[in-house]
């Protein structure tokens, strides 16, 4: 297992030529509050080669959990949340799957994420052997309320990951807006 | 068994979580346990039944027996006119096939689990997306359709719509709700409240009033079956998602606009029904078949 710092990158399926499959495990702790509690949601968003989600539906989340290949899709829930990732069965028009947790933006006090701590990212195979873990840094968080953990992408035929670490101010919305995704 | 990527899996919903590292450890030694895809087996899929006796699920169809064309001119009368062989009861299985084998005419009410395959037929595999959820009946969406009127209606939100922040819903003047386990309450916005309220993990109600605003808490759309929201005489309600989408029930002079919202799958439909106006809540919340949870006891529980 090797443990990541904000903007590596691992050549995932370069070191693990057999890798087909990878759980992608996303977890935090909420600070427990008597009154409305942060809400985390993980998401996974399928980008083409610009950047862009290449849909609408390609925004694999709780309530979409599957891509409409069916090569991403929520199964677990080991960690906060899972998603399996059939590499192969990834459309050649997906360049890169991004991994992000949203605050859910309810009206009554959504939060941020620095009521969230101990957030990870870990990619494993199907065996739950743990290949990568990226721990989200905590003491930045005060106005963010969506984090890109990290990122999947294709890299000469292969597959790499990079730990992003990169927060929102502007919550889905902004996540919205960057991957043209039409909420 | 292999994922199947064949097509669009809806049924997913059902299936989305995989099994638990303590529920497979006793089999984790075995390499062959260790499939944590493969969804829960399928209802055997009954065949096409070959023999009329094979009773294969509800069917409200009109049995089809062999009778006798009725006569045009005398259409009401064809139901008198079956063999009198055919059983008067409730019939409620799969027509059958004219010309079958000798079997009873009349299949008796049956509304048993469909019968296993016989040996020797193929596995169902999982179930696809017609078995377990219909499919959706064309409904506009939020870019299509931004009044509910009379004349159109209903109007079905998308998955993201369906699930981000709260949907908020301005005019209402009281909420009825009814959870996925059938939790039902209502809240005035004047803050008076009957039945029970829906509790979620994240310490808010499933469905409430903030800055007179009534409200759904879309994080947890699982929780939620559906919701009526119930306007002032003469005035309109005015529907809002995060993502900025609108929908407007415009007032009607004499009318009280009611708005219901039904969770379907993973989507929310909104629909208009208006009302007279001067219509008691009470009365509303029962013509649309909701009927109160009895509430806590107020006072605690006692020792």
């Amino acid at each position: 297992m090797a443990s990541m710092v904000a903007g590596a990158n691992a050549a995932l399926t370069a070191e693990n030529p057999q890798l087909a499959t990878v759980v992608v495990g996303l977890g935090w702790s909420v600070i427990p509050s008597r009154g409305p509690q942060t809400e985390p949601v993980a998401a996974a968003i399928l980008c083409d080669s610009s950047g862009r989600a290449v849909s609408d539906e390609h925004m694999v989340f709780f309530n979409q959990i599957a891509s409409p290949d069916g090569s991403v899709q929520f199964l677990g829930d080991e960690d906060q949340e899972q998603i399996d990732v059939d590499l192969p069965g990834v459309p050649e028009a997906v360049a890169k799957i991004t991994f992000i947790v949203y605050i859910d933006p309810d009206l009554r006090g959504p939060g941020t994420f620095a009521s969230v701590r101990d957030a990870y990212i870990r990619l494993a195979d199907p065996q739950n052997r743990e290949l990568l873990r990226f721990e989200i840094p905590s003491g930045t968080a005060q106005n963010i309320n969506a984090m890109v953990f990290g990122e999947l992408y294709r890299h000469s035929g292969g597959w790499k990951f990079r730990a992003v670490g990169q927060g929102y101010t502007t919550g889905l919305r902004g996540v919205a807006d960057d991957f043209r995704i039409a909420l | 068994m292999a994922v199947n990527r064949t097509a669009i899996r809806h049924d997913l919903a059902f299936l989305r979580r995989r099994l638990k590292p303590a529920a497979a450890a006793p089999a984790a030694a075995q390499p062959a346990a260790a499939a944590p895809l493969v969804p829960p087996p399928a209802p055997p899929a009954p065949a096409v039944p070959a023999a009329p006796a094979v009773s294969a699920g509800l069917d409200l169809g009109r049995p089809a027996a062999p009778a006798p064309a009725p006569a045009p001119a005398a259409p009401a009368q064809a139901p008198v006119q079956a063999p009198a062989s055919a059983s008067a009861a409730l019939s409620l299985s799969r027509p059958t096939p004219p010309a079958a084998s000798p079997a009873p005419a009349a299949v008796p009410l049956n509304l048993s689990r469909p019968s296993a395959a016989p040996a020797g037929t193929p596995a169902a595999g999982p179930p696809r997306s017609g078995d377990r959820l219909p499919q959706l009946f064309p409904a506009p969406d939020t870019s299509q359709l931004h009044e509910l009127t009379r004349a159109r209606p209903l109007v079905r939100l998308n998955p993201r719509q369906s699930a981000v922040g709260s949907l908020r819903v301005a005019g209402a003047t009281s909420a009825v709700w009814e959870s996925s386990t059938r939790i039902t309450g209502a809240l005035t916005r004047d803050g008076q409240g009957t039945g029970r309220p829906v509790p979620t993990a994240g310490n808010r109600p499933l469905v409430d009033f903030e800055d007179g605003e009534a409200l759904i808490a879309l994080r947890h759309l699982k929780e939620f079956r559906r919701a009526l929201f119930v306007g002032a005489d003469d005035a309109p309600l005015a529907v809002r998602v995060y993502g900025g989408a609108s929908v407007v029930l415009p007032p009607e002079t004499g009318h009280r606009n009611v708005l219901l919202v039904s969770r379907i799958g993973s989507v929310l439909e909104l629909r208009s029904d208006p009302v007279p106006a001067g219509a008691p809540a009470e009365a509303l919340w029962q013509a649309f078949g909701f009927r109160m949870s009895v509430a806590l006891p107020a006072g605690g529980w006692s020792a």
